[in-house]
């Protein structure tokens, strides 16, 4: 009876789990969307979530839009990120308690460069926002990567 | 690409896909941020109330308090006063509209006991970004305040008004009161073919009327002139409305747009709908 509900409870979290990628870009959407929405106008940063969603239907609809592109590009990002640390090359390793890790250091150069030519181009506030928050999830599951590789 | 060659089949596959899907979405984001912008962020209105004040026998009513990036008004209200002990009729007062525990308006007058006063427009405080609390003072000849009370700080109700390249922007509605809002829009192309411009602001003549039929709209307001000088350009108008006809806030308002050519029969001619604001910005 109780593994039953346990089988249940864990079914139903995996799904969250399947999701939690889903989730983040979510977040971050909102965040950015927000914080923008409350620098423009001035206002708290609650007060602008009603305001996204029910003021008109373009800023909700470019708001779904932007919530796929950073689902997209965090898929990408996935994808190239574990191909090249499959392929070994440009690593620095080295030993901490007795676990080895190595970092493909050439993601972060990459990621530094995209946000120096961000800055230099004269983007509207959201998407440099959207690119911070991005980055900074990139980099997070970047070194989730790393603990989880390491051997 | 050597790179890519050296990827295995199943991650080829999903960089592919996921390239594809993120040039479509990409190239949406880039055609569609002039509209999105467009419909997300208009003038910033610092601050939009009308004072009200019913104590005893004093009354003022229609004061509007309303500041955005290009307008300030402040005034427009009709002042009635009570009796106040002190004062006779005939004497010289300062009605004073206090704001923020600091800053005054002054409106020197003569008292009369139940005397009805106009209080103009004035521009005395438009460099003011907030307003959190509106007093009434009166003083008399000597500076000594013989009457003072807080007045009460009305919240409009705001309309909203678009459809995908027209919007009329801080439109708002009261009893006897329309503020009639400035027309934007994103269509160059219209604009430029159509060099005069007509706004008809109109409602309902009854509620339960049809209202897809013309005839049953009274136009109360005809705003007429050259499009590059009404559309995008924030030019504060106002309404007022007499009561004898009923609320202003309770009928159904709309606006007929129409564009036309010097000399010539061919117009564009199109309306928009206004409806109250839902989630809209409070300040």
């Amino acid at each position: 009876m109780n593994n039953e509900r346990y089988l249940k409870f864990k079914k139903d979290f995996i799904v969250l789990y399947l999701a939690r990628n889903g989730i983040m870009t979510f977040l971050i959407t909102l965040g950015s969307f927000g914080l923008d929405l409350s620098n423009y106008y001035q206002i708290s940063f609650t007060e602008t979530i009603p305001y996204l969603f029910s003021n008109s239907i373009f800023t909700f609809m470019y708001f779904c839009l932007v919530w796929i592109f950073n689902y997209l590009l965090f898929e990408l990002f996935k994808i190239l990120s574990d191909w090249y640390d499959e392929s070994h090359h440009q690593t620095f390793k080295f030993m901490y308690h007795e676990h080895n890790y190595s970092i493909s250091w050439i993601m972060y150069v990459v990621m530094l460069v995209i946000l120096i030519l961000i800055q230099i181009l004269d983007l509207p506030t959201l998407f440099h926002l959207d690119a911070y928050f991005m980055f900074g999830f990139m980099i997070l599951r970047s070194i989730k990567q790393i603990y989880k590789k390491r051997l | 690409m050597v790179v890519v060659r050296n990827m295995d089949q199943k991650h080829k596959s999903n960089l592919i896909i996921t390239c594809l899907c993120l040039i479509v979405v990409f190239v949406s984001l880039l055609t569609m941020y002039d509209n999105f912008s467009f419909h997300t962020y208009s003038t910033k209105t610092y601050y939009d109330y009308f004072l009200s004040l019913n104590h005893q026998d004093f009354s003022l009513q229609d004061y509007e308090l309303y500041k955005d990036k290009s307008n300030y008004h402040c005034g427009d209200g009709n002042l009635v006063l009570g009796k106040i002990d002190s004062l006779v009729d005939g004497q010289k007062i300062d009605v004073i509209i206090q704001m923020n525990k600091k800053y005054q308006i002054h409106y020197p007058l003569q008292y009369l006991n139940g005397g009805s006063y106009a209080l103009e427009n004035k521009d005395d405080l438009s460099s003011l970004n907030e307003i959190n609390h509106v007093q009434l003072l009166i003083k008399d000849e000597n500076q000594k305040i013989v009457y003072k009370h807080t007045l009460k700080l009305k919240q409009v109700e705001k309309l909203v008004c678009s459809s995908k390249t027209f919007k009329v922007e801080n439109a708002c509605v009261s009893d006897d009161f329309m503020r009639l809002g400035y027309l934007t829009s994103t269509d160059q192309a219209l604009l430029k073919k159509y060099p005069n411009i007509s706004l008809e602001y109109r409602y309902l003549k009854n509620n339960k009327l049809n209202d897809k039929n013309d005839k049953n709209y009274i136009v109360f307001k005809k705003v007429n002139g050259k499009t590059k000088e009404i559309v995008n350009q924030k030019n504060y108008q106002v309404y007022n409305h007499d009561l004898n006809q009923g609320s202003l806030k309770k009928k159904k308002l709309s606006v007929v747009i129409i564009l036309s050519k010097d000399n010539s029969q061919k117009s564009y001619v199109f309306k928009l709908n206004f409806t109250k604001e839902n989630g809209g910005l409070h300040e």
